[in-house]
């Protein structure tokens, strides 16, 4: 019988493999089986790991998801917010470039009309576990002050959540391989706190 | 006798009072009813609809697959009914699938037709087909249901007698779908942002509600969903009509917004910003978690008064940030470092925003007030580890 270690490294083996095929092929993958044959992955061992292809790809959205809210998660007293938002903002537009979410976006977007659950455990492992996250951390940055619980955090976080997410840059995605430089990515996360910090209008301030 | 012309002549009058036209009455059915027919005998008239009819390969084996043609195994029907409705018509063995699909859904099928071949076709009515042909197959229903009158039993024999007629064209669904979603696109987004210019007129607050109003209304429609849904998972087979859909759909409101944002850039009631980054962060807002969610198949779409609540949150946020949030946090985190971080304190007294030597050091278009809040911000920290390295030193 397999040790827990074992089934952990067995699983992160595929994992990989799979998360380099789906980064080769981002702009091009529609099926998670055909991904999974392409990396020489057996069905059966993806079965057996994760329990179905879905499996492994709600897997992989969560992987993702853990190390995107990293930053949020160190909730140190030492940091001021706009830094831990900068930092949470420049790794969510790093992976938004250049790792395998966008693939298993399309993936799960194509899989939905089959209704087969996978568009709802999705959503729930992947951005409404970020706008969780999120609120959280706006809640405990209220609280550390010893101020009263922070109602709105939620919808402050789906409204920050978005404004550094652009799901119109599939668009880019699709028709270019061009990747966004780590200059371009921190100057449109510094614009997006802005915004979040002071909004458009003059005189706000 | 006088009683014989008397019986005849009610014949005749009963006779004469049955409608001249209704030659076939049946007895059962009201006169107002049957005579409420046109000349083909249905109830209203309707135009010959134009089919794309798809001979398809088979997607599973089958034992009769070895006596038919390699790409034309099965014959199925789609037309389109609106904006992003399809009847489908796909004879089973076991029944007749008829039913509605969205862009999204039938293009899986034409997907389908395009692995074998897809023809325009359009119906004949009345038409010249037979229910006593026999043999219910699909080439046999589908070419009844064209009211074609072919003695043909397979999908590429009727393939054949249709490509032979006159009218009839094959479709390439790369161009078709790329025409379909540029019209399509373009009237939708005319829909919503014809007159858009007229909101300049408007205060801030009101033009972007207004628009975020109008955006939001097509965007969270369901044929905004299918077309979405289409565009990103059907992007790696049909480039250019994805491409057709965000450059005449998405891409126009982020022009708009944009024009909104330098107007009042210009006016001076905006800072400055990458107007295209601020455009598709507006656009991006009003989606959210709730665009996500629809588009995920795990809700469906709004109503009017939850989507108001939104757009005006979201414009809230848009023009005037986190302000009260972003107020008490930065607040207390400055009374926070004051204890432990004294020299920054001392270097936030020696420093002034209003330092000449700042605006010089920094780019024009990098001299508004909030890009040099973060600059003041990193000012203050420097120094303050200036004087902290001072004072150890003393």
């Amino acid at each position: 019988m397999s040790s827990p270690a074992h089934i952990s490294d067995a699983k992160e083996e595929i994992i990989s493999r799979v998360a380099d095929v789906l980064c080769q092929e981002r702009a091009t993958a529609t099926n998670i089986e055909s991904v999974v044959y392409k990396a020489a992955v057996d069905r059966d061992a993806v079965i057996a790991k994760f329990g179905s292809m879905h499996g492994l790809l709600l897997e992989m959205v969560s992987n993702l998801s853990d190390e995107l809210i990293q930053p949020l998660e160190q909730q140190s007293m030492d940091r001021t917010m706009r830094d831990v938002l900068i930092e949470f903002g420049i790794q969510l537009a790093h992976t938004y470039a250049t790792s395998h979410l966008i693939a298993l976006y399309r993936i799960t977007l194509s899989e939905a009309t089959r209704h087969s659950g996978i568009g709802r455990d999705f959503f729930e492992r992947g951005p409404a576990r970020l706008t969780a996250c999120l609120a959280r951390y706006f809640e405990f940055s209220v609280r550390r002050f010893g101020k009263v619980r922070f109602s709105d955090a939620r919808r402050l976080a789906d409204n920050f959540l978005y404004l550094l997410g652009d799901t119109l840059e599939f668009s880019d995605w699709m028709t270019t391989t061009r990747v966004a430089t780590a200059k371009d990515c921190r100057d449109a996360v510094i614009e997006a706190v802005d915004l979040f910090y002071y909004g458009l209008v003059k005189g706000e301030q | 006798m006088t009683a014989l012309i008397s019986k005849l002549l009610l014949v005749s009058k009963l006779t004469s009072r049955r409608h001249p036209e209704n030659e076939f009455h049946v007895t059962d059915v009201p006169d107002d009813l049957a005579i409420e027919i046109d000349h083909n005998d249905p109830p209203i008239s309707k135009q010959p609809a134009e089919w794309l009819v798809c001979f398809v390969p088979g997607l599973k084996k089958q034992w009769w697959h070895r006596f038919t043609h390699p790409r034309h195994k099965h014959v199925f029907a789609l037309k389109m009914v609106g904006d992003d409705q399809w009847v489908l018509v796909e004879p089973w063995w076991t029944r007749i699938m008829v039913t509605t699909l969205r862009t999204d859904e039938a293009v899986k099928f034409l997907r389908w037709g395009a692995a074998g071949s897809i023809l325009r076709v359009t119906e004949r009515i009345p038409g010249a087909g037979s229910q006593a042909r026999g043999w219910a197959n699909c080439a046999v229903l589908i070419s009844l249901m064209l009211g074609r009158s072919y003695w043909t039993w397979t999908p590429h024999g009727l393939y054949k007698r249709l490509s032979a007629e006159d009218g009839v064209e094959r479709v390439e669904l790369d161009v078709f779908l790329e025409e379909k979603l540029t019209s399509t696109m373009h009237v939708m987004s005319e829909k919503a942002l014809s007159d858009v210019p007229t909101l300049i007129k408007l205060s801030p607050e009101a033009a972007f509600m207004e628009f975020g109003r109008r955006i939001s209304k097509v965007m969270f429609s369901s044929s905004s969903f299918s077309f979405y849904r289409f565009a990103v998972s059907e992007a790696p087979r049909f480039p250019a009509a994805a491409g057709a859909y965000f450059s005449h759909g998405p891409r126009q409101a982020v022009d708009v917004a944009k024009a909104l944002i330098s107007h009042f850039c210009a006016s001076g009631r905006f800072h400055e910003c990458n107007r295209e980054r601020a455009s598709r962060a507006f656009l991006s807002m009003l989606r959210g978690n709730l665009f996500q969610e629809i588009a995920l198949g795990c809700r469906t779409e709004p109503d009017e008064k939850d989507l108001d609540l939104r757009i005006k949150s979201v414009v809230e946020f848009f023009l005037r940030g986190a302000n009260d949030f972003v107020k008490l946090v930065e607040t207390h985190e400055i009374e926070e470092s004051v204890q432990p971080r004294q020299p920054e304190i001392g270097a936030r007294e020696q420093f002034s925003p209003a330092d000449i030597r700042l605006p010089v050091i920094l780019p024009v278009q990098q001299r508004s007030t909030r890009r040099l809040m973060p600059v003041e911000r990193n000012v203050i920290r420097v120094l303050g580890h200036e004087l902290k390295t001072a004072g150890h030193e003393a």
